[in-house]
């Protein structure tokens, strides 16, 4: 079945829009209408199916980007391409099936376990999609794979790629330093790591297969080969009974020598938590800082300047459930707004740590899906129009966006834009001088059941326009691109496009324990 | 021989009257058992407060609330958050030290008269155990019939490693205690190890400048691990062996924790390191 787009990216000033599908990566110049202008696919699910990564992944329709053609006239990209049978298979080649994080599945695992469950039909989607403030290169990840990609830019569209890394752990949110040198990944196992934009020369590094192993990158004190204790320095039952484990383990084979990446890549900070969001921002006086948000409610400000990153400044606590959205506004850098679970979105004043207020988000989710009983936001984006400080809020599994006015201290609702599908992503791009446009990707399937009625005439990629009351109206559709069919059923996809509401917890580990405790509250 | 329902019940009605009575007899631990470990990266039904703020300490150190009057004056740099909801009582002072992972509790009882002004919390993760040492230390409370000793110790359940800055605010703590902590062998759970670079971190953003770390393991590689990661993080100095050995928490450290006791037994070594909280360097 033919995927949406579901990932949107503006590249630096201009007018040209990155949109991911699946496993590939489209450029578009809205300067005047909309026209495709180039693609990038994942080598994995590319039609010849090579994974081989010297071959360049760029298509061969270069002399498409033409961008003064009408969007009537655009032919269909690879139409030619027929369904790739051996996407699947060649997922072995990458080796990891990575598994998903915690609450994947959660109904289908009694036990759940963070990172336990893989999903053999998960295909290397791109899940972020970054660009450098001057839009000169892009940085996208698959997820499937873990892998960080970066691409060069031309400046008219074209795309083509400079590295593969294949990351220790899935990445779950990425941003670029402020100098444009350096990559800051946050994955679901806690780390940030920072990584050169572009890679230090050392060609083998280019691209790491992945270990099979789940080690974390950073150093360990002990050999995996041999056990970290004997006998003689164990004692106590729990611990003899923990270096036994250990040694069965060496004496089956099971322990392998972990394999570290060999590209360069500095975890430079961490929580004992999935990460799910990641912003960078300056205070007043000009010092950088990085702010990162986990599932445990956490939104923690560290210092920015690498070889510092470790000093933690600050904790913005207020959440009552799982993050998974920040957003620091360019024109309002002493803000930060944050989502995930919760009703609300929080505005902070993230130099204090202190919540500046709230702003609902279920009630007006009800006024669209009238029985929705709880928020699960899946991003919060800023645009400024006319002097005024906007964000753009999309839920998952709500079809309409919502735009709220950023104040001095509030968040005023402006406009909610219903849509015919959920959105998956949304992204402001400047249409010529002054104009703005709203580009949202859309999936226009609501269920399995509407499949075959849907097929063909939905749109994915929609152009909004600003009218003089500032709301977005008139959409049009982005003529679509042909996609590699990647052979997902319905709910295969709807599992990687609808990650966050997953992330609530609904199962607690003492459950199983069956301790019978005599008292529920933490107090004496 | 009785089933394990029979059992279970059991210990419900035994800690039912422990709980209610207020006993001066001394919590038994076979009343209390649960298995060996609980995994720190799941979801435990677990109670922390939002904020530090929010933390209600009364139930815990009740010979320290500050008197009523002081406990309605209004916060001004309060967020709208706290506004809507009745602060919770104040304390006349602080905690300052924690044992991280402390098991039954026995280097907070024996620490209690060494610091007797100051407020020690254990957190352990195992709920069967915390509440273990909430028994112990009521029953050590009523026994004194001055009502005063064991006023200044408290413990509850939590997970150190996602939840302290729910509890505590930044260079709130003077002194963290890791002892005989779980070695998790296997390189695959390295970061359930409760030093780590990015606990490390987590430390110093709780401990003011100058506080200090206490870990002491019978496991070697699992000391040299602690030093490794102490060491190398900025923000900690090894304390000298010298100055180690005149602190008069080490001594306690070294006999009176229950893991320690058993090494004892077993006449197994034990490894000690403290590390000193440096200050942030400029910014
Ligand atoms: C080997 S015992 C040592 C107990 C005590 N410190 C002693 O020396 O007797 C380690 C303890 O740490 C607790 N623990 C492990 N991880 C923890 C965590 N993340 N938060 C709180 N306690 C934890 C375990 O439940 C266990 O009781």
């Amino acid at each position: 079945m033919s995927v949406p787009f579901q990932c949107l990216c503006r590249l630096g000033q201009s007018s040209i829009l990155c949109a991911a599908k699946g496993t590939s990566i489209h450029t578009f110049g809205l300067g005047a209408g909309s026209s495709h202008l180039s693609s990038w696919t994942h080598p994995l699910t590319k039609q010849d199916g090579t994974s081989d990564p010297q071959a360049t992944s760029q298509d061969g329709n270069l002399n498409e980007q033409d961008s003064e053609q009408p969007p009537s006239k655009k032919r269909r990209l690879n139409s030619d391409e027929k369904p790739n049978e051996e996407g699947k298979a060649n997922q072995g080649e990458t080796g990891a099936v990575e598994a998903p994080e915690s609450g994947n599945g959660k109904k289908k695992n009694k036990k759940q376990k963070p990172e336990s469950r893989a999903q053999p039909s998960e295909l290397p989607f791109v899940i972020l999609l970054r660009a450098t403030e001057d839009g000169s290169h892009l940085v996208a990840v698959t997820g499937q794979d873990k892998t960080l990609w970066v691409l060069e830019h031309d400046g008219n569209g074209v795309l083509k790629e400079l590295s593969r890394r294949v990351m220790p752990k899935r990445p779950s949110a990425i941003s670029i330093t402020a100098d444009g040198e350096s990559i800051l990944s946050a994955d679901k196992f806690g780390d940030v790591y920072a990584l050169p934009l572009i890679p230090s020369a050392a060609p083998e590094a280019a691209d790491t297969p992945p270990t099979p192993s789940d080690a974390p990158a950073t150093t360990t004190a002990t050999s995996a080969s041999k056990p970290a204790a004997s006998r003689f320095t164990v004692h106590s039952k729990r611990n003899i009974r923990a270096l036994e484990e250990q040694e069965r383990m060496i004496a089956s084979g099971k322990v392998v020598p972990k394999e570290n990446p060999k590209f360069e890549h500095e975890p430079i900070l961490g929580h004992v938590s999935m990460l799910t969001a990641l912003a960078t921002a300056s205070s007043a006086d000009g010092r950088p800082y990085i702010i990162t948000a986990d599932r445990d409610e956490h939104i923690r400000v560290s210092r920015g300047a690498l070889p510092q990153a470790h000093v933690v400044e600050r904790f913005c606590l207020g959440h009552g459930s799982f993050l998974n959205a920040l957003c620091v506004p360019a024109s309002r850098p002493e803000v930060l707004v944050s989502g995930g679970g919760d009703d609300e979105l929080f505005l902070w004043d993230w130099m204090a740590g202190r919540l500046v207020g709230k702003a609902d988000v279920l009630g007006r989710i009800r006024k669209v899906v009238p029985d929705a009983s709880k928020v699960a936001v899946s991003h919060i984006y800023s645009y400024d129009a006319e002097e005024r400080c906007y964000v753009v809020v999309i839920c998952e599994l709500v079809p309409a966006i919502f735009i709220f006015q950023l104040q001095q201290d509030t968040l005023e609702h402006a406009q909610t834009l219903d849509l015919a599908g959920n959105p998956l992503d949304a992204t402001v791009v400047a249409k010529t001088e002054g104009s703005l446009r709203l580009a949202v990707a859309v999936d226009p399937l609501q269920s399995a059941e509407s499949v075959a009625e849907a097929q063909g005439s939905a749109q994915s990629l929609l152009l909004f326009e600003r009218d003089e009351a500032g709301s977005w109206v008139r959409p049009e559709g982005v003529p679509d691109v042909a996609s590699e069919d990647l052979g997902l059923t319905r709910e295969e996809l709807e599992n990687i496009l609808y990650p966050v509401e997953k992330l609530r917890k609904t199962e607690f580990e003492d459950d199983a324990e069956g301790g019978g405790s005599a008292r529920d509250s933490v107090a004496p | 021989m009785p089933g394990p329902t029979n059992r279970k019940q059991k210990r419900l009605d035994y800690r039912q009257a422990q709980k209610e009575n207020g006993t001066t007899n001394m919590p038994k631990k076979k009343f209390y058992r649960q298995r060996a470990h609980a995994n720190p990266f799941s979801d435990h039904r677990l109670t922390y407060p939002t904020r530090p703020e929010d933390m209600d300490w009364s139930t815990f150190f009740p010979a320290f609330v500050a008197d009523a009057q002081a406990n309605e004056l209004p916060e001004t740099t309060e967020s709208t958050e706290a506004l809507e909801k009745l602060p919770p009582k104040k304390l006349t002072k602080e905690v300052e030290v924690v044992d991280i992972g402390c098991g039954f509790g026995g280097l907070l009882v024996a620490l209690s008269p060494v610091m007797p002004d100051t407020l020690l919390l254990g957190m352990e993760i195992r709920s069967q155990v915390s509440e273990f040492v909430q028994d112990r230390i009521k029953a050590l409370r009523i026994k004194d019939p001055e009502q005063k000793q064991y006023q200044n110790i408290g413990c509850l359940r939590a997970n150190t490693m996602k939840f302290l800055p729910n509890f505590f605010r930044k260079a709130q703590l003077s002194k963290i205690f890791i002892c005989f902590p779980d070695p998790h062998f296997k390189q695959r759970k390295h970061k359930a190890r409760i030093v780590s670079t990015t606990l490390n971190s987590e430390y110093a953003y709780v401990l003011k400048p100058g506080g200090i770390v206490y870990t002491i393991t019978d496991v070697e590689d699992l000391h040299k691990w602690m030093v490794q990661h102490l060491e190398a993080h900025p923000s900690f100095e090894r304390i000298s062996e010298e100055e180690q050995e005149a602190d008069a928490c080490v001594g306690v450290m070294r006999t009176e924790t229950e893991e320690g006791k058993k090494v004892e037994r077993n006449k197994g070594p034990k490894f000690i390191a403290l590390f000193r909280r440096l200050e942030d360097p400029p910014w």
